[in-house]
């Protein structure tokens, strides 16, 4: 249940944009609906191409966001109401035939009705240029986003996720890989007919002490020591295969820890069904016991495998298993439910670096989402909800987001989360119990 | 005896007169519904790699409800004479710069916003009520079982009556879009008329009429399709294609890995 404001300027302000919000859609709509063409005998071959609008998009999306949340008992500071601008710009430009540029930037800012919510941040993720230096040869250099895995909610092979993400307006995964920091790197990449294979490195550019997941989050800060903190060699090679199985196989190396090995699987069952698996290994430190600072390294697996299958109706669900032999077993964990004082602050540093690093918390979770564009028939509607489930406290993570395409270049979305389990539960003990937020995006 | 030769000569060249007259006729009734369907093929698709400009138009009650722009490049691939499809989306602006890459049963959708190749499966639609089917380019003749089911007079896509031969094609792959498809094809030119389309279980999908018949790459090709929701006949889709142009479309572009480095207008 959202709870009232106890600021009431800011929350007057909200109200008075979330109305105005309201007044002006429905005029869109209604400026948008054109009087039906011959409604009572429609002929269909009488109906024409209507022209597009010319490309002429420069790459930039605008977001305004109203977002009230409801905090655990206790854990209220008065910050239950977030008001937040983003402007979002990402544009490749060709400078000749072989040479290419990419820009991508996200500036963000959050006000709340509390200062300590106040925060702006600006996020360089990529800034790269590409040469193609045969026709089948490329390098790139410069910072980039270089994304790897076949599964939805958790990529075990996705190296270069750990703490590239700076702001968390959604727990979407797919928000979360688009919103994140690139790493800076030299790539370089064959592709030809027998398929692809790519190195890429990356230097240390940063030598700031990050331990406790600390990190410089000014408002122009470039984050290197989240994405360039040690150097690094990634290789995948993704050779060309049928068309039902499709794999791919990485290494990763960084200074420090121990190499990685990876591999991504996806086979196409039938015209509907999608089976996948990712899985990644290495020797690598499992997190630590309640008690213990640190723990014994070892080999470990992480896997996440599932399928995704579409309905009749255009309606894909998408069941997923998520596991680490690294994160913690039941009862490491249900020691950890019971720590109370400096236990339960070093819980709650471990917890903050697992969701920096994107990892897991304990060895299995179960997550599906399901999706619907275009929903009930309804051009303009998209719907999609996910549920992200413990499976040692059976707490759960869900989020569902609706949203409307009001014309060709606005959308209005309305987005609920929701925390299930007790508060001891690893997503029952989030300070935040649910959240609502509708949001505006412009595209141009 | 010279009389008798008399008569061997005239019926032998009755003989061949008959033959030379009825060959024609003979030729005509033994084409296949195989040959009809490839020479419809070759009417809808140019020949070789080309690449053209798809637009959409959705229509729900007689009012616009949707409007999309693609970009479809398409190269026959030279195992399975199946045609490879990459599409770009170019408008609305939301969509503009994702991609889709389908050879056969592998399909690939791809957002430059994550940079993030996502694998979908074959009935998993993109596009509204066009399915991927519709707007990529296929041969018809490789993936389904054709026979011939009569001659009818229909009216076309612009109101004018035409003889046709109606085709009766079953789906031989499980990935293709529909079916079951009843195909209506021009009996004197072998140009697409209109076509239904049905599930598994007979129900019928779409309709849609081949229409605007102009020079493209050498031939007259239908450059519209208007599609008709088989359950409510206000649903309709108008899909206009201009610009077919030859083109040379490198192998290298048409798998996963080369989706974030696609550039091509």
């Amino acid at each position: 249940m959202m709870r009232t404001s106890t600021s009431p300027g800011l929350s007057l302000r909200l109200r008075r944009a979330l109305l105005l919000a309201a007044w002006a859609l429905p005029a869109h709509v209604a400026a948008q609906t054109a009087p039906p063409v011959d409604a009572p005998a429609l002929d269909p071959l009488a109906l024409q191409i209507q022209p597009a609008e010319a490309d002429a998009r420069i790459g930039l999306r605008m977001e305004a966001w109203a977002q009230g949340v409801d905090l655990r008992d206790g854990a209220s500071n008065g910050d239950d109401m977030l008001g937040r601008a983003v402007l979002d710009f990402r544009r490749e430009w060709r400078i000749n035939e072989a040479l290419r540029f990419g820009f991508s930037d996200r500036m963000e800012a959050v006000e709340g009705n509390a200062d300590a919510a106040d925060r702006q941040r600006n996020a360089l993720r990529e800034l790269y240029l590409n040469w193609q230096a045969t026709p089948s040869w490329y390098v790139d250099a410069g910072r980039i986003n270089l994304r790897q895995g076949v599964a939805l909610g958790y990529n075990p092979t996705d190296w270069l996720r750990e703490n590239a993400v700076v702001m968390r307006s959604s727990q979407n995964p797919a928000a979360l890989r688009e919103n994140r920091l690139g790493a800076v790197m030299l790539r370089a990449q064959a592709v030809d007919t027998r398929g692809s294979a790519q190195l890429a490195l990356i230097p240390q550019l940063s030598d700031e002490d990050t331990s406790g997941s600390r990190f410089d989050d000014q408002f122009w800060s470039l984050g290197l020591e989240r994405t360039n903190r040690h150097r690094a060699a990634l290789f995948r090679v993704s050779p060309r295969t049928g068309e039902r199985v499709v794999a791919d196989f990485t290494a990763f190396t960084r200074a420090g820890d121990a190499p990685q090995l990876g591999s991504n699987l996806s086979y196409t069952a039938s015209d509907s069904l999608i089976l996948q698996m990712e899985w990644s290994g290495g020797r690598r430190a499992a997190l630590p016991a309640a008690g213990e600072t640190n723990s014994a390294t070892d080999w470990f697996n992480r896997i996440a495998i599932g399928g995704a299958w579409t309905s009749p109706v255009g309606l894909v669900l998408t069941l997923e298993h998520h596991y680490a032999g690294d994160a913690l077993s039941e009862t490491e964990w249900n020691a950890w439910r019971g720590v109370q004082g400096s236990g339960a602050r070093a819980l709650g540093e471990m917890r903050r670096g697992v969701t920096e690093r994107q990892d897991l918390l304990v060895r299995h979770y179960w997550f599906g989402r399901a999706a619907w564009d275009r929903a009930f028939g309804v051009e303009q509607l998209d719907l999609s909800a996910f549920v992200r489930r413990n499976a040692w406290d059976h707490s759960s993570m869900m989020q569902l987001e609706g949203t409307w395409h009001v014309s060709d270049r606005l959308d209005v979305s309305a987005m609920v989360n929701r925390m299930i389990g007790n508060d001891s539960s690893e997503f029952g003990s989030s300070p935040v119990r649910s959240a609502l937020a509708v949001y505006l995006r412009w595209f141009m | 005896m010279s009389e008798h030769l008399i008569k061997r000569a005239l019926c032998a060249g009755g003989l061949a007169l008959l033959t030379a007259l009825a060959s024609p006729l003979s030729l005509a009734r033994e084409r296949t519904a195989v040959e009809i369907l490839e020479a419809a093929d070759a009417v809808r698709n140019p020949p070789g790699s080309f690449s053209v400009k798809t637009q959409l138009t959705e229509y729900r009650q007689g009012k616009q409800s949707a409007n999309s722009t693609l970009l479809v490049f398409a190269k026959p691939n030279r195992d399975s004479g199946q045609y490879r499809n990459l599409i770009r989306f170019q408008a609305p602006a939301r969509d503009a710069g994702k991609l889709m890459l389908r050879n056969g049963m592998d399909l690939w959708f791809y957002d430059p916003a994550n940079r993030a190749s996502v694998r979908i499966s074959p009935q998993q639609r993109l596009l509204g009520q066009a399915s991927n089917g519709d707007v990529m380019t296929t041969r018809l003749a490789r993936d389904y079982e054709v026979s011939i089911t009569g001659r009818e007079t229909v009216k076309d896509g612009e109101g004018a009556q035409r003889d046709t031969v109606r085709l009766r094609l079953v789906a031989q792959r499980e990935d293709v879009a529909y079916a079951r498809v009843d195909y209506w094809v021009d009996a004197a030119s072998d140009r697409p008329v209109m076509a239904r389309y049905y599930t598994a279980e007979e129900r019928l999908l779409k309709t849609a009429y081949f229409r605007k018949y102009q020079d493209a790459m050498g031939a007259q090709r239908p450059i519209e399709t208007v599609i008709i929701d088989g359950l409510d006949s206000s649903w309709v889709t108008v899909m206009q294609t201009t610009g077919h142009t030859a083109r040379e479309i490198p192998d290298e572009w048409l798998q996963r890995d080369y989706l974030p480095r696609f550039a091509a207008d």
